[in-house]
Parts: C-alpha cells; structure tokens; sequence
C-alpha cells in the first residue's frame, strides 16, 4: 500500500464514477474512507492514506443483492484482490475461513471495494459471515450487529452514491463495544500488532468526535435516538441506556492509549492531538450526546 | 394621591434602601436632612462623622446633633467613624459634653465609634448596639473563599459615571455593593478629588481615577479563572454563546467584547478573541458548575493568553446585570475591563467614549 496522501473526496469521486450507475441505489459507502470523505476539509494535510472503499449492500439481508453486485463488477472486469494464502472456500468451508469479497476496479489498483451486509434481524448478539458464491468458489459477506445503523441518514455524495454519516458509525461502534474485550487485531495498525479491537473501534469513535464541529455534534442526540428507535424498535430503550458503557471503561483502561495510537496513525494524523485532548473530547461527547441519550433509554425502560 | 406616594416610598424604603442585614431601624437617608439617616418609624437619628480630627470638630458635631434631637424629641446618635482622636479621648470630651446638656437632651444622645480595630459605645445600650452592627456590617457571609471587593464601590460609581446616571445616596452604595459604611468610606477616600459629595450624602465621579482603576484592573486580573479548549480543536465560541443561550445559567452575564458591542454596535472589534464571563457570587453559577453544559472539555489555564474563555466574579450584592435577547449581560464597567485585560486599550477607549457622549446627550 503506497503511503501517498490521497483526497478521500477525489478517491468516492473515482469509485461513484466507475461503479456501474445501476448499483449506486443498493450500496453505500462506510467506514474509514466515509468518515475521511464528511470531514476531508478538517484532516490535516488534506487527505488519508487508506485505500478501502467499505461497500454495505441494502436493504438489510439482501444477500442476493450482495452476490449479484459482486458479479456484476466481476463481468465488467473488477479483480479479486488477493493476499496471502488467498483461496475461495467451498459450500461447506467454515464461515470465518471464506474470503472476504474484495474487488479491484478492471484498470488499476487505486483502491478496492469490500462488500459488507446489514443483517437481517435486529437479534443481538455477533452475526456469523454469510456464506455467497461466486463464479470461482465461496465467500463471505461481513455483517454486523450495529450495521443497520449505518444505513440510516446517509450523506448523499453525488452521482448517486451515499456515504453513511459519521454519528451513526460512532453509535454503530460504540454499541458494538459496551464491554472492553481481549480480541485483537490480526494486522498491525500504524505499524503496532495486537491492537485491542475495541480501542481501535472506540478511537475511531473519538477521532469523529473530535473531527466534527460541536453545532454538528448537537444533531448527534436526536440522529442516535431516531435511529435506534428506527432499527432496533424493540431493543432501543436497553441500547441507549448502555450505549456509553463500553467508551467509559475505555477511559480508565490500559488500552485508552491504544485508541490514541489508532487515532494518530488514522484520521487525526498529524494533528498533533494529545491523550489528554482526546479525553477531553470523549467528556464532550459524554456530556453532548451519550448522556441524553442513556437518559431517554433509562426513560423508556422505566 | 399622598398615601400612593408614601406607598411606593415605602416599598422602595423595603426592598431597596433598608439593608439587608442586622438592622431592625430600617435606617434610611434623612428626608428632612438634619442628619444622615434617620429610623423607620422617625424616633432615631444617626448622623456620621468621618476620621474626625480635633476635639473642636468633635464638640461642633455634638452640638449640632443635640439641637436636632431637641427639636424633633428623638434618640441621637453620633457615628465616628475612623477617628483620629483616641478612644479614652472620644469617651472624656462626650462625658464632659454630656454634661452641660440638659437633662432631657443628654439622655437622648449617644456616641458610637467605628473603626477596623477599635470600637466603642457611649452608653452600651441595645439601640447603639443596633446601630454599631449596622455600620459594621457586611453582607451576610456566603460559603467559599472571601471575596475582594475592594474595588466595587468605586465600579458601582463608574458604571453611573458611563452611563450619566448621577450620584448615588452612600445608603445605595452601601446596598449595591453589600458592604459596611466604614468600607464604603474608605474605598472613597482612596478616590480622593475624583468624587464628588452631594449635600444629601450622595457621591458621584467626577473623573475617572487613574491610579485606583488601574489598582482595579491588576487585581481584578489576578483573580481571574482563565479556561482553554481541552480538546485541542480550535474554539467555537458563537456556539458557546448559542450553549450559553440554551442553558441561561442563573447569575452568569455575557461580558467583554459581546457586551460592549451591545452597547456600542460599531466599535472597532473583528471576531471575538475571548469569550468572557461575568458570574455573580451569590448566584448559583458562582460555583462554575454550569460550564460543563457549556463545554466539558474547557480545561483550567494560568495564563490568560491560552484563554479561550474568562470568568470574572463580580461579588458585590447587585450584580447590575441586564437581561436582554435571552441573554443576561454584564453592566459596561465589567466590559471595559474585560476589553483593558484583553489589551484592546484602542477599543476600551472608543467604548467609554462612547457611553460618555451617550450619557451628556
């Protein structure tokens, strides 16, 4: 992966482009390069360095969807990206072994698209990898519990294609991490291995925080609570009763510092943000948003 | 006709005048102008002598209050405040004064000395024990750390000043500030030539004074809670004031350079380098509790040029504030001095300009 800072605006400007116009309705765009392209004007020297474009089918559970967007792409050309041991599984390969569905668009390697699903139920608990076949083999569609959120008040970005908004991959993110847990990483994040999930998940709910101007941030109560009332009608009241659990813990825990690191090696790099500014725009958040929202889920749970 | 006027002068007497604390007479400035305060109900009269310097001055006082004791049949009461003569002094010359009074009068006149470390009563007796507590009393004691409030007398005057609003009875000055006659006193002395004294115990500012205000504003300075942005992120301060707006915290006025731009739309001011705080100590913002809800990530500085916001505590009884627009804003002296502290002297200049001319048109 080349270190070049790349304009995230540029890089969804070149994906909305080679994307066949016909799938913008089913996908948007998550993760890193979303939360980069709603604050690219905030980021230090302009741009970022990842190269993943996340691409979450809709509507929830629409595995065929997923599979015939997959090939689609793959007619008009599209590369598997292959890495390591890269091989496709078989009908009866274990979930967690298949391959994620990463594409390279047909003329360069400027970036990949990963295909993620909403799940289809709002149970909780982790979802297991939804086994898709292709023209070669089986893979995996990711899809996670708090991924519906996501969906929910995307950012059109132009020609077509959304991006989800940065409060709903910050509620996403802090649900899926109301308790601290052992699981790391399996890659290195800016060249450190054993990074703890949750601080990495957790930092990046801290680094939008502190990335977005605190008018905006005031939207963030009503946009949460909307959208768990929207997405998990059933759930909501215990969600937002807990929804600070996980980043609460993190603030008295050894791996705050892990969340840092993630944070200056992601999209507040080179910003210079300190462990004590990112603690003070945790209390921010805390007071701003997460405490509303805990109130009104004690509220309803009453 | 008469008794609506009476009314309305009494409710001011009540809740205006009379003070707040340890004073049962409800002494209140002479209508009739005999002496400097007289009773509620007329039966007591009070008159002040300040740093009295010769037993001469002292006789001359005596005298002048027996005769009005003896035309009005009421209690006299003789406040020496500060005086340079001694105590055992005071006691001999009011004895041998006393003496050669008759004895209707002499009864009815009492002596009650007044100073930071000596006091005495000429007798002791409940109604000059009423009016000792009186003079020597402050307003009641509220939890935390003792507040300054050295200069407030002399900001209650200049805040008139600015704003041509004439003297000012030492009674309200006394009511306004919340401090004791003695400290009133004192704090004018240190004005010298630039008060000006009525004939009915008003006070107003001739000038403003150069020396005690800038006294003023060093120590005003020092006292000051200077906050930064936590978070490293440049400050929104119009969102602070929008936050401010939404919460309405009780007692906290918006002061510095919002407050003199009220007052003065076309000062010479771009943006807003500080957002500055006025809080009222006997308010319940006077523990500061309420900036968290304005932004919890406001972390304390000892420098005022980290400083994204200022608090200033304003400890006087009434704080003078104004509500206005779903704001509460601080009077213009906090202004001027927020604009002095932020070394804006250009503007503060423009800004007491400004209220001057406003105050002669």
């Amino acid at each position: 992966m080349s270190e070049t800072l790349v304009d995230p605006r540029d890089l969804l400007g070149r994906l909305a482009r080679e994307l066949p116009p016909e799938l913008h309705e089913q996908v948007f765009v998550a993760g890193s390069l979303a939360a980069a392209c709603h604050h690219a004007a905030r980021l230090a020297g302009g741009g970022v360095r990842t190269k993943d474009a996340d691409l979450v089918v809709r509507p929830s559970g629409n595995t065929r969807g997923a599979q015939a967007i997959a090939l689609r792409l793959l007619d008009l050309g599209w590369r598997h990206r292959k890495e390591g041991a890269f091989l496709p599984g078989t009908e009866t390969t274990p979930a967690d072994k298949l391959p994620a569905i990463r594409l390279y668009p047909p003329d360069h390697k400027d970036y990949f698209v990963e295909l993620l699903i909403v799940p289809g139920d709002e149970r909780p608990g982790a979802k297991p990898w939804v086994h898709v076949e292709l023209d070669d083999g089986w893979y995996g569609l990711p899809g996670f519990e708090f991924l519906a959120l996501t969906e929910i008040g995307r950012v059109p970005f132009g020609g077509g294609l959304f991006y989800a908004h940065p409060s709903m991959m910050a509620l996403a993110n802090l649900l899926s991490h109301r308790t601290l847990s052992d699981h790391t990483m399996s890659s290195p994040i800016g060249g450190r291995p054993d990074i703890h999930r949750h601080a990495k998940d957790l930092g990046r709910v801290l680094a939008l925080a502190h990335l977005e101007p605190r008018q905006e941030m005031d939207t963030w109560e009503i946009r949460w609570l909307g959208g768990l009332r929207l997405a998990f009608r059933d759930r909501w009241p215990e969600l937002a009763r807990t929804v600070g659990d996980g980043l609460r813990a993190l603030l008295t825990d050894g791996t705050f510092e892990e969340a840092h690191h993630c944070c200056i090696v992601g999209l507040l790099a080179g910003t210079g943000v300190s462990e004590a500014n990112l603690r003070a725009t945790a209390e921010r958040l805390f007071v701003d948003v997460i405490e509303p929202v805990e109130e009104a889920g004690r509220a309803a749970g009453a | 006709m008469h008794s609506l006027a009476a009314f309305v002068f009494r409710c001011y007497f009540d809740f205006v005048i009379r003070p707040p604390a340890n004073d049962d007479l409800g002494l209140h400035p002479d209508p009739g102008g005999d002496v400097d305060l007289v009773s509620a109900d007329g039966r007591v009269l009070v008159d002040v002598a300040e740093r009295l310097l010769s037993v001469r001055d002292l006789h001359a006082k005596l005298a002048q209050l027996a005769l009005v004791a003896h035309r009005r049949r009421a209690e006299a009461i003789l406040v020496l405040m500060a005086p340079r003569l001694s105590l055992a002094r005071v006691r001999e010359e009011v004895d041998a004064f006393r003496a050669v009074l008759s004895p209707d009068v002499a009864p009815r006149l009492a002596v009650v000395t007044v100073d930071d470390d000596k006091a005495d009563r000429l007798p002791d007796s409940p109604l000059t024990r009423s009016v000792a507590a009186h003079f020597a009393t402050t307003t009641p004691s509220r939890p935390g750390p003792r507040l300054d409030r050295s200069g407030e007398a002399l900001k209650v005057l200049v805040h008139r000043w600015l704003l041509g609003k004439g003297p000012i009875q030492m009674q309200q000055l006394q009511t306004v500030t919340g401090l004791s006659y003695p400290t009133v006193a004192a704090q004018l002395r240190v004005l010298g030539d630039a008060v000006t004294r009525g004939s009915n115990r008003s006070v107003s500012l001739r000038v403003l004074p150069v020396d005690a205000w800038t006294e003023l504003r060093a120590r005003r300075t020092r006292q000051a809670a200077w906050f930064a942005d936590g978070s490293g992120r440049p400050p929104d301060l119009e969102h602070l004031v929008h936050r401010l707006r939404r919460a309405h915290p009780e007692g906290v006025a918006l002061a510095g350079v919002l407050a003199a731009r009220r007052r003065h739309p076309d000062i010479d001011l771009v943006g807003l380098p500080r957002l500055d705080l006025s809080v009222h100590a006997h308010s319940a913002g006077s523990d500061l509790s309420f900036l968290r809800r304005l932004d919890p990530a406001l972390v304390r500085v000892t420098s005022a040029h980290q400083a994204v916001l200022a608090v200033h505590t304003v400890p006087r009884e009434d704080a003078l504030f104004e509500d206005d627009d779903g704001l509460t804003w601080a009077d213009p002296v906090e202004a001027l001095l927020d604009l002095q502290e932020l070394r804006l002297d250009a503007q503060a200049e423009a800004f007491v300009k400004h209220l001057r001319a406003g105050a002669r048109s």
